[in-house]
């Protein structure tokens, strides 16, 4: 050990005598030489009276701060010092390299002390040392050592590291009672999916509550998943939860501990309440390490890190031991859990928003309010350093434990599953006509139905039945394997290659530095193999990457709005896999991942042939590692479209956009005159309206014909309209042009009214356009249009567009009419005199709701 | 080591508790606030009996009455150089961890028996010796304490299996 030394002297200083020998015995604060330093002192002037500064010679002498045998000095008298160096080395007798609770192991002497000169046996050692505990403290030589021996032991067995998470990855855990209640009522739905439910008891958990019930569902399949991943992998436990809730969950998962053993990190010792660090872990090196969590904010994005997406089993439930941690994105989801999700939707009664309002924040939400302000402004830094000093903000964590504790209350309190049944009993009571059913009846056909087909989608089942809420059909876990396969069999193959590729040269490079350094032999070897280790940080991502290669993906709808596309956790997830992510529907776009149809992107992306999918599709597809075929993802509302555009030669539909530039051009030049030249065009479109109002099945393909169109897609916008088109323009001239104009106008739907209005000499097309867009809207124009008075004007409808309307568009957005209904409406409206304004009003609506799913689309 | 000692503890009463059987009370809060209690030097294990109660005090402005009680516990402190015998909790790279009742104390894998080595293979993993002896989680190993450091209400010490009759006990 050097001795260095401090930066608290008076530098420059010179030695002067060393006082002890090579080979000589020193003690704590032995003086080991003499200095001279040169100060500052005023002094009178003994003629002037004036002060005066001058330099002073003192002399000083300098104390050890190590123990041990000189080996060697560094520094010998008459030598000037400027500044802190090493000056000594030493032969120490105890390193202080494992330290357990602030005492040396080996010596076991307190280290908590500190040295005059500012000198920490602390900082000697400041490296987790133990899985279950932080109180073992080692030093970096002492890690590094662990990590070498680790690593070799895990290439002699062919094995990798896996961390694994378990709230939501492997396991669903709950402690709503109502899970209990249906365990042992084999009446209940939800029976044959909570048969292999466990459950365990936790002491002093939650307050007021002695203790607590947990319920915890096994992912299916997690027996063989660890069972065949135990041969490729170590695997570690990390989890948010306590310690004790950790060691109870490894005893159902791991009964024998055969998988697991002592390899269990909870968050009494992790060090931090909301983010997980791998270097807790493996301090040294992770180029071995491999994790799984289905949350990917709390690793930071690790490039070690392979996600799986959330066991959502306890539906509303989600992670009980989530509550330090920054909300969880939520992620429209997937399939399997429509039902309760169409609950939620479709239900209007205040009932459901109650819920939602209260399962899924309770959750996670509230919590994380009082939990993020303290996490976002530390940096990551100061997260590690918090890391291994725990204590550091206890307080912190003393508070978040009560909300955790909260959060477990109230879910014991609410009993969310039990309401969500209710609500499902109830929706399939007004749904099949069979609130009127007795008892008994439901009940024998249920048991029939629940033996067969429990997790089959309810659809084909008898109406009799009650639905369950929880669903057992999760196989992430098969899907998971193999990926976790690949990346072992990559992993070895690459180590392998370059073992057997190096080893001539590495062979090479060892007999020379040999020579030169006549190194003991067997560390050099072991050394320049360890080289050879792959890193699992840069396999994982170029696996993950080939999979979406090349696909370009615009959400619609996906995302709540505010959201950064960008930085959504959706997007990160995606990005990784090797999609790219825009946030317009350009050339360039292969998918666009739509909730619903009927979006402007979604229309937009239609025209063009480019491939509309549910989320599912991107979903599937992350989780089992393979771009699958779209087909089977394709969004319901315009499957017929799509297929028909997939049967299409792809260029022709290009060329059908490419032929008509000039019409497009034109609106862009007079896209800004449209105010000043609408009202001649609005009124005749008006006109046109009321002439076709009672004729509900005639649409604009009639029109289309006229124009000679061929095969456009009656969503089309006017832009891509005219086929006789005077003026040829290129490609690119085209694109910026379109470019140009969405920048413009910010959405093509814009576009489309303001063609409108342009244009008089396409009267007929536009004016089909016109009515059934009017029709849609006519219902609302009603209600609100006949409040207002006086004529409308078309420059002030331009300048009313943040009026009262946009209050109604909300209610009216989602409403998909059907154009019987509309026409049925429309009549009504009719009925009344002021038929012009009203359509004008109606006008106005439509673009403003145009606007605003425009604008929800984009963010 | 155990001792037996007198020792002295201020008890609070709410005015609520004060009725006719305010001894019980006294009595129950004492051993729930002390029997397994730590201080920093000691833990006390076990009350043996309480041979006065003083007259209650009320504190003014608030009506709380406190009571010294003084009693007599079983105590146990445990000192440098002292053999204890433990069982041991977890078995590390770095050493052994292992537990005399409330008290964790870590050997080093320094301070093991000379030629253990530890095996992560071998499940649970061990350190095992040249008769094939093991020190896995589990069992019984007698430890010399070589320090000793106090929490807020916790012992830690580090102890050694080195030095003879220290080690396994069979």
């Amino acid at each position: 050990m050097l001795l260095r030394l401090p930066a608290t002297l008076h530098y420059p200083i010179i030695i002067r005598k060393v006082e002890k020998q090579v080979d000589e015995e020193i003690k704590h604060r032995d003086v080991l030489f003499t200095y001279t330093y040169i100060g500052k002192v005023t002094h009178q002037d003994k003629y002037t009276d004036e002060e005066v500064e001058v330099d002073k010679v003192f002399p000083a002498h300098f104390q050890s701060t190590l123990e041990g045998t000189i080996q060697s000095w560094l520094v010998w008298e008459g030598d000037e010092i400027r500044e802190p160096r090493d000056i000594l080395d030493v032969n120490e007798p105890c390193k202080h390299s494992v330290q357990f609770n602030g005492m040396c192991v080996e010596c076991g002497r307190d280290m908590t002390e500190v040295d005059f000169a500012g000198d920490e046996y602390n900082d000697r050692a400041n490296i987790q040392g133990a899985h279950d505990t932080d109180k073992l403290l080692i030093s970096q030589d002492e890690a590094s050592e662990a990590d070498q021996l680790d690593k070799r032991h895990l290439l002699n067995n062919r094995k990798l590291s896996l961390v694994v998470d378990l709230d939501q990855t492997i396991i669903h855990a709950a402690v709503d009672p109502t899970i209990g209640e249906w365990q042992k009522d084999p009446d209940n739905p939800n029976y044959e999916a909570l048969k292999d439910v466990r459950a365990f008891q936790l002491v002093d958990e939650g307050p007021g509550v002695r203790s607590c019930w947990y319920y915890i569902k096994l992912r299916p399949g997690l027996e063989q998943f660890l069972e065949s991943i135990a041969e490729k992998y170590q695997l570690h436990i990390y989890t948010m939860g306590t310690r004790q809730y950790a060691r109870e969950i490894a005893k159902i998962v791991d009964p024998d501990r055969k998988y697991f053993e002592d390899r269990i990190l909870s968050r009494d010792e992790s060090g931090s309440m909301v983010a997980k660090n791998l270097t807790r872990l493996f301090p040294v090196d992770t180029r071995m390490v491999v994790i799984i969590d289905d949350r990917a904010d709390v690793w930071k994005w690790s490039p070690n890190l392979l996600r799986v997406s959330a066991f959502d089993f306890f539906v509303g439930i989600g992670d009980i031991n989530a509550g330090f941690l920054p909300k969880k994105q939520e992620i429209p989801s997937t399939k399997k859990i429509e039902a309760p999700k169409e609950t939620k939707t479709t239900d209007t009664n205040g009932h459901t928003g109650a819920l939602t309002a209260e399962a899924e924040p309770v959750a996670n939400g509230e919590v994380s309010e009082d939990a993020t302000p303290a996490q976002t402004d530390t940096t990551a830094l100061q997260q590690v350093v918090a890391m291994t000093r725990p204590d550091a903000d206890a307080a912190i964590q003393e508070q978040q434990v009560h909300t955790q504790d909260e959060v477990i209350a109230s879910q014991l309190e609410d009993k969310p599953l039990l309401r969500l049944q209710q609500q499902m009993d109830e929706k399939d009571g007004l749904g099949s006509d069979s609130t009127a059913n007795p008892p008994p009846e439901p009940i024998t056909t249920q048991h029939t139905d629940s033996d067969s087909s429990d997790s089959e989608t309810s659809s084909n089942s008898g109406k009799a039945k009650r639905h369950s809420i929880l669903r057992d059909d999760d196989e992430e876990l098969i899907h998971l394997k193999r990926s976790l396969r690949a990346v072992h069999e990559r992993f070895f193959i690459e180590y392998d290659r370059k073992r057997t590729s190096g080893a001539g040269k590495g062979g090479r490079v060892a007999a020379l530095a040999g020579k030169q350094k006549a190194p003991i032999p067997d560390a050099q070897s072991s050394s320049s193999d360890l080289h050879n280790v792959p890193d699992v940080k840069k396999i994982m991502p170029t696996l993950k990457e080939r999979i979406l290669a090349g696909v370009v993906i615009v959400f619609s709808g996906v995302l709540p709005l505010n959201t950064d596309i960008q930085t959504a956790d959706i997007s990160i997830w995606a990005k990784s896999f090797g999609a790219r992510i825009s946030d317009k529907v350009n050339k360039e776009i292969t998918h666009v991942i739509a909730a619903r149809v009927g979006t402007a992107k979604v229309k937009t992306a239609v025209k063009r042939g480019i491939k509309v999918v549910g989320l599912d599709w991107l979903m599937h597809s992350i989780q089992q590692w393979r771009k699958l075929n779209e087909r089977p993802f394709m969004l319901k509302g315009i499957g017929q479209k799509e297929l028909l555009n997939d049967l299409k030669d792809p260029s022709s539909e290009v060329e059908a956009a490419e032929s008509d530039p000039v019409d497009a051009s034109m609106v862009a030049v007079m896209g800004d005159a449209d105010s000043k030249l609408s009202s001649e065009e609005d009124t005749s479109a008006l006109n046109d309206t009321e002439e076709s109002e009672d004729d509900g099945q005639r649409k604009k393909r009639p029109k289309l014909d006229l124009h000679d169109m061929p095969a456009l897609d009656p969503n089309a916008d006017p832009e891509f309209v005219s086929p006789n088109s005077p003026v040829e323009l290129s490609k690119a001239e085209w694109q910026d042009m379109e470019d140009e104009l969405n920048d413009f106008l910010g959405s093509d739907i814009d576009s489309e009214s303001d063609a409108e209005s342009v244009r008089s000499d396409r009267n007929l097309t536009t004016r089909t356009k016109k009515r059934g867009r009017d029709d849609d809207t006519d219902g609302e124009s009603g209600t609100d249009g006949e409040g207002r008075n006086g004529d409308m004007g078309n420059k002030r409808q331009k300048g009313g567009r943040t009026s009262a309307l946009r209050a109604v568009k909300n209610a009216e957005s989602s409403g998909g009419n059907t154009p019987q209904d509309q026409a049925g409406v429309s009549k009504l409206e009719r009925a009344q005199t002021q038929e012009e304004y009203e359509a004008e009003l109606a006008i106005e609506l439509e673009r403003q709701m145009e606007e605003a799913a425009e604008g929800e689309d984009n963010s | 080591m155990f001792f037996l000692r007198y020792l002295e503890r201020e008890i609070s009463l709410h005015p609520s508790f004060l009725g006719n059987n305010i001894n019980d009370f006294l009595q129950r809060k004492l051993y729930e606030d002390m029997e397994g209690s730590c201080n920093g030097e000691y833990y006390i294990i076990c009350i043996m009996d309480i041979y006065n109660i003083s007259a209650g005090k009320v504190r003014p402005g608030t009506g709380i009455a406190e009571f010294t009680i003084l009693y007599r516990a079983i105590l146990w402190k445990p000192f440098k150089g002292e053999a204890i015998d433990c069982v041991v909790q977890g078995v590390k790279p770095q050493g052994v961890f292992c537990e005399a009742g409330p008290l964790s104390v870590f050997v080093s894998k320094m301070h093991l028996p000379r030629d253990y080595k530890y095996n992560p293979d071998a499940t649970p993993v061990n350190y095992s010796g040249p008769e094939g002896d093991t020190i896995q989680k589990g069992q019984a190993v007698r430890v010399q304490i070589l320090g000793l450091r106090s929490d807020v209400n916790q012992l830690f010490a580090i102890g050694k299996m080195s030095a003879g009759w220290f080690g396994l006990l069979t």
